[in-house]
């Protein structure tokens, strides 16, 4: 099918760009892990640590848990 | 598994909000990367993370303090076990408070990561399987996430009418990738069955449609995803940066790669939405496959 027709075929179709964007963004409830004030920059938290006499807690993983998978 | 049950605990949110300064890292930039912020990690958690001595990953979760001490290190997600080992930390760190750190503005002012350049195009791009398959494994359940970059001559390049292929082969290689269970294996070019996009306007508005089929080759097929993709830009008129993206992709995915395991039997439906990136850590945190290093990223 070419190109053109897929763009015809997908603008005719079923629910809007919209709608179907809003099945795919994260819920609120799956958002409840962001109420955590989590910091980016270590050097920053550990700055603030110092001045708080709070401990920090890093979660690290392969990729950034704020930006990836 | 993290953000949705770990961290969607009330006892360890309440913990984390109140008790801690809870901070976030990337293994690759921490362990392979020379920023301020890794010769501070890295000692710290070989000190507490014994693995580390084997090179492994350091990912996982640990308690510390600002004067580089480590009061634990825990690798397991349940729930239960982080509230555990969040309170021991918390105890432990308050029997042994930590000394006098010194900490200079120079190090607080480093660069600590590959973020975007301020001219740079900034979109989150979810994934989701959905809808789900019956009774497939809990980690489907999660959504993928990722920003996207979009360079300013590649926004030039659109407003003239051209489709940039440097973003359409990103897009691609990087971005149309199963991340839902875990950190995604990229496309490489060979793996590339088909790339088909094109783009127009239309009363201010450009749009691009297109058809992707990407499969890995050792073992042949294993995993894979074949699909189609429409989105509807806006660009910014004074500057060359994307105003708005509405950004969707259908597709019918199969396998697991090497970090996503335990995907749905068979063939199942995994959707894309790319949209503008609101958060503003998009700015600081670099997309997964920028994170080694912009240059392969720029010029997929």
């Amino acid at each position: 099918m070419p190109l053109a027709a897929l763009a015809l075929l997908l603008a005719l179709s079923g629910p809007t760009l919209d709608q179907m964007i809003a099945t795919v963004v994260p819920k609120a409830d799956e958002d409840k892990w962001l109420t955590i004030p989590w910091r980016t920059n270590l050097m920053e938290a550990r700055q603030e640590s110092q001045r708080t006499g709070k401990p920090m807690f890093l979660w690290i993983m392969n990729g950034n848990p704020l930006g990836c998978t | 598994m993290d953000r949705r049950f770990t961290f969607a605990n009330p006892e360890i949110i309440a913990l984390l909000q109140g008790q801690f300064v809870p901070a976030v890292g990337n293994t690759h930039e921490l362990q392979n990367q020379q920023f301020a912020s890794s010769k501070w990690f890295m000692p710290m958690a070989a000190s507490i993370n014994g693995r580390l001595k084997n090179h492994v990953t350091a990912q996982g979760f640990y308690v510390a303090s600002a004067d580089g001490r480590g009061f634990g290190f825990n690798n397991n997600r349940d729930p239960e076990r982080v509230l555990q080992f969040i309170q021991k930390g918390l105890t432990a760190y308050r029997q042994s408070p930590p000394s006098n750190a010194q900490i200079s503005a120079e190090e607080v002012s480093a660069r600590y990561s590959r973020g975007a350049d301020p001219s740079v195009s900034i979109l989150s791009v979810y994934s989701r399987v959905y809808p789900l398959p019956a009774g497939c494994d809990e980690l489907n359940h999660g959504v993928g996430r990722d920003f996207l970059w979009i360079y300013p001559e590649e926004v030039r390049a659109m407003r003239q009418g051209q489709l940039p292929q440097a973003f359409v082969r990103r897009l691609v290689r990087y971005h149309l990738v199963d991340n839902v269970r875990g950190e995604p294996d990229f496309w490489n070019a060979p793996q590339i069955g088909k790339e088909e996009f094109s783009l127009s306007a239309k009363a201010g508005k450009l749009y691009l449609v297109g058809r992707f089929s990407m499969a890995s080759m050792q073992p042949a097929g294993e995993h894979g995803l074949d699909g189609t993709l429409e989105a509807e830009i806006t660009l910014d008129p004074q500057q060359d940066r994307i105003k708005d993206f509405k950004g969707y992709a259908s597709s019918v995915a199969w396998g697991a790669g090497k970090y996503t395991p335990n995907p749905p039997p068979g063939k199942f439906p995994l959707v894309f939405a790319i949209v503008p990136a609101k958060e503003p850590w998009a700015k600081v945190i670099p997309p997964q496959a920028a994170a080694y290093g912009d240059g392969d990223y720029h010029r997929p």
